[in-house]
């Protein structure tokens, strides 16, 4: 081993420490530079978050306004918009799970507390999204369940609650639909043969179906097999050529004359195209939290003679007319009648002949022969709608204006 | 962790602009995504809905024979005087010895007729004996759709001495013995003679009920002219107005004869009559009901009609009625009434 002087090992020593000083100070490059990387990846992570919080209000907003729970001073909801909801009022409900069967988005309500239009408040149910399983009228024969005939009226238990004071229009629009309740046997898995109750009446499923969507494939195995569809499909027109809507109360009261009442004012327009029904409804000053009434009548006219006749002078009516006797509403009713014949009249044979409804005839409706012709052609068409279609459903929907 | 640490290096590994426009793109389409329902809440238009079922017509009908008009159900005037007769109408002459119509026939065996065909009796009163008519029956249908059950109703009042019943029918085409024909379309051969009730087709007769029952159409074109009826079973008919407890079980002549005694004051009369007591006791009504039930094959499964015939038979004791002078008219009401099915 040599000796080294000491200045020599003075050297070595600073050339280590320089070498140390690099060492620490790259280390400390390298660490500040691992904080620089840490921090941007804090101020991603920071960014991230407050988009998914930007998101989450939006959709917690869109949430809040899907739920009509949400109070009127939040956000910008009440300028937009929620000025009015619906609302059912009275208890029971007719056909719910048939109904939901058909469509499922429907529901029957929360129960909420407002004002009534002539004073006091109530309980009304008003829908937890955009569509409202109306509740059964009193009037109408739909009421416990019990089933529709010729005949069969009823007003819908339909309000609009105006969530602000001011001016509550909408437009009404009407549509029935028919449904065919298709019956499946009930097989014996063992046997393979239908099953039966103690009575020995055949069992079946029954399951709903859109009258006017009935297939060949779906009537497979039920008693629709090898029937005409296209009979199923005209019942259901006439059905919704049958029940008439009307904005307005007749007069039926005791205190007037047999000869002078009748049941409805102000038939609703027809749109021959979808054949639905549109009333206006409007409220002027209507009061914040209140429920309105929404005037939506129908009536499955029992008789021809109640719609067509000009008046019971020949005592063929049976019933009261629908609309008041020489009334401009009679007037609509007749020209419904002329314009929408071939979904109200079905043709018939008679003596070898096809009968089928004209204008003529709905314009001369006392004339003997005219009468007969265009009774038997409704009747035909009843006799239709009860045999092909077992349940049907009025849908409303209101849209502000 | 692993796959989203992988996603987090691939977004690192990105050039700066590419991340802008992911980011950007990004938060368009989750806007899109919240605004879409939004607005389409805020549209403004709301549903509502109520479901219906529709009654399946349940016609119920009354009707003559082969669900004729009803005015062909006609019970015209009885004459408990008169001789059975054949179907020429000529009084049938029955041997003493057999009880059977008394022919007059060749040496063949054949029955010898007249020049209208009907045939000739030994009329020798040694030999023969004429009948006086005891019954008449008389066709009727009930006949309806859309329902399991129906009652069946009979008033009648009670100035004759008559007994009124009703009996199930079987309807067909042909007589006993018809030959050549479908075997079930014929009366069966076992069928008492008095039990087959003959019912001529009227024209231009079904203007009231126009149902379609299968196996009975009115417009078949192989229908014969004449129809045949063969009397059930007694379908037992329950008295409504007899006294309660007393009349259980009460044969028809009790019905006849105990009900309409005024004291009674049974449940039907009140109604009717309330307090009022001065009513002649023939001209009460006595009110009979069956709850008839069909049966699966009673019913049409395709379009749920059906079509029950029955007979009404109206009986007398003939000694009885040979010894009444005065002629009496009785008021007799045949209606069916919806069941709950």
């Amino acid at each position: 081993m040599s000796e080294r002087t000491v200045s020599e090992n003075n050297k070595m020593w600073e050339a280590a420490e320089k070498i140390a000083e690099q060492v620490v100070a790259e280390k400390k490059a390298e660490s500040e530079e691992e904080r620089r990387k840490q921090k941007k990846r804090a101020i991603k992570l920071v960014l991230m978050m407050i988009l998914i919080a930007l998101i989450m209000i939006f959709a917690s907003i869109a949430w809040f306004a899907m739920n009509k729970a949400v109070t009127a001073d939040t956000m910008a909801i009440e300028a937009n918009g929620s000025s009015f909801d619906i609302a059912t009022k009275k208890e029971k409900v007719s056909y719910k799970d048939r109904l939901l069967e058909v469509d499922s988005e429907y529901n029957e309500g929360t129960k909420h507390t407002y004002n009534n239009e002539d004073g006091g408040e109530s309980d009304y149910y008003i829908p937890t999204t955009s569509k409202l399983i109306l509740r059964c009228d009193a009037n109408s024969k739909g009421e416990g369940d019990k089933d529709i005939l010729p005949g069969g009226y009823g007003e819908l238990d339909l309000y609009m609650i105006a969530k602000k004071a001011g001016t509550l229009n909408a437009r009404i629009n009407v549509k029935v639909t028919g449904f065919t309740a298709l019956e499946f046997p009930v097989v014996d898995e063992e046997t393979g043969e239908q099953k039966t109750d103690a009575q020995g009446n055949k069992l079946y499923v029954t399951e709903l179906k859109k009258t006017s969507e009935l297939t060949t494939e779906k009537v497979r195995g039920s008693q629709l097999e090898g029937k005409d569809l296209n009979v199923y499909k005209q019942a259901e027109k006439y059905l919704c050529g049958h029940i008439l809507f009307f904005k307005d109360e007749g007069d039926t009261s005791s205190g007037t004359p047999e000869e002078n009442r009748y049941y409805y004012k102000t038939p609703a327009a027809f749109n021959t195209a979808d054949m639905s029904w549109t009333l206006e409804f409007g409220k002027e000053n209507a009061a914040e939290n209140t429920a309105y009434k929404v005037p939506v009548r129908w009536m499955w006219t029992n008789t021809l003679g109640q719609m067509a006749l000009p008046n019971n002078a020949d005592d063929k009516r049976k019933g009261y007319p629908v609309v008041e006797d020489g009334s401009a509403d009679h007037d609509t009713v007749v020209k419904y009648l002329k314009d929408n014949k071939q979904n109200i009249f079905k043709p018939y044979t008679e003596a070898g002949s096809t009968i089928t409804v004209d204008n003529e005839m709905i314009d001369n409706p006392t004339d003997g022969d005219n009468f007969r012709k265009l009774s038997d052609g409704y009747n035909y068409a009843d006799f239709d709608i009860g045999t092909c279609v077992n349940y049907f459903m009025i849908e409303v929907s209101v849209e502000k204006k | 962790m692993n796959r989203i640490k992988k996603i987090f290096r691939r977004f690192d590994d990105l050039p700066a602009r590419k991340k802008m426009q992911l980011v950007t793109a990004m938060t368009l389409t989750f806007c899109l995504m919240i605004s879409i329902p939004s607005f389409a809440w805020f549209n403004e238009q709301k549903k509502a809905a109520e479901m219906f079922k529709i009654e399946y017509p349940n016609a119920l009908y009354v009707n003559a024979a082969h669900r004729e008009d009803r005015v062909f159900f006609d019970l015209g005037a009885i004459n408990v005087n008169a001789n059975v007769t054949d179907e020429f109408g000529n009084d049938i002459y029955y041997s003493k010895s057999t009880n059977q119509p008394n022919y007059h026939r060749d040496d063949q065996d054949q029955i010898i007729t007249n020049e209208d065909g009907s045939p000739k009796y030994v009329t020798e009163p040694e030999l023969s004996y004429t009948k006086k008519i005891d019954k008449k029956q008389y066709v009727f249908s009930v006949s309806g759709s859309g329902t399991r059950s129906f009652t069946l109703q009979l008033a009648h009042t009670t100035n004759n001495q008559f007994t009124y019943k009703v009996y199930d029918a079987t309807q067909y085409r042909y007589n006993k013995g018809t030959t050549g024909v479908d075997e079930a379309a014929a009366v069966p051969s076992g069928a008492n003679d008095e039990d087959i009730v003959k019912y001529n087709l009227n024209a231009n007769s079904h203007t009231e009920n126009k149902l379609v029952v299968s196996g009975d159409e009115y417009n078949d074109p192989t229908l014969p002219s004449t129809l045949y009826y063969v009397k059930g079973s007694d379908i037992e008919m329950e008295a409504k107005n007899k006294k309660e407890v007393a009349m259980e079980g009460a044969s028809y002549s009790e019905v006849l004869g105990k009900t309409l005694n005024d004291e009674s004051k049974e449940k039907y009369y009140t109604e009717t009559y309330a307090e009022y007591t001065d009513v002649h006791k023939n001209a009460v009504p006595i009110y009979w009901q069956k709850n008839v039930n069909l049966r699966s094959d009673e019913i049409d499964e395709n379009n749920r009609t059906f079509c029950k015939y029955y007979i009404l038979e109206v009986t007398w004791n003939t000694d009885q009625q040979a010894s009444i002078i005065n002629k009496e008219t009785d008021m007799v009401y045949l209606s069916v009434d919806r069941g709950n099915g």
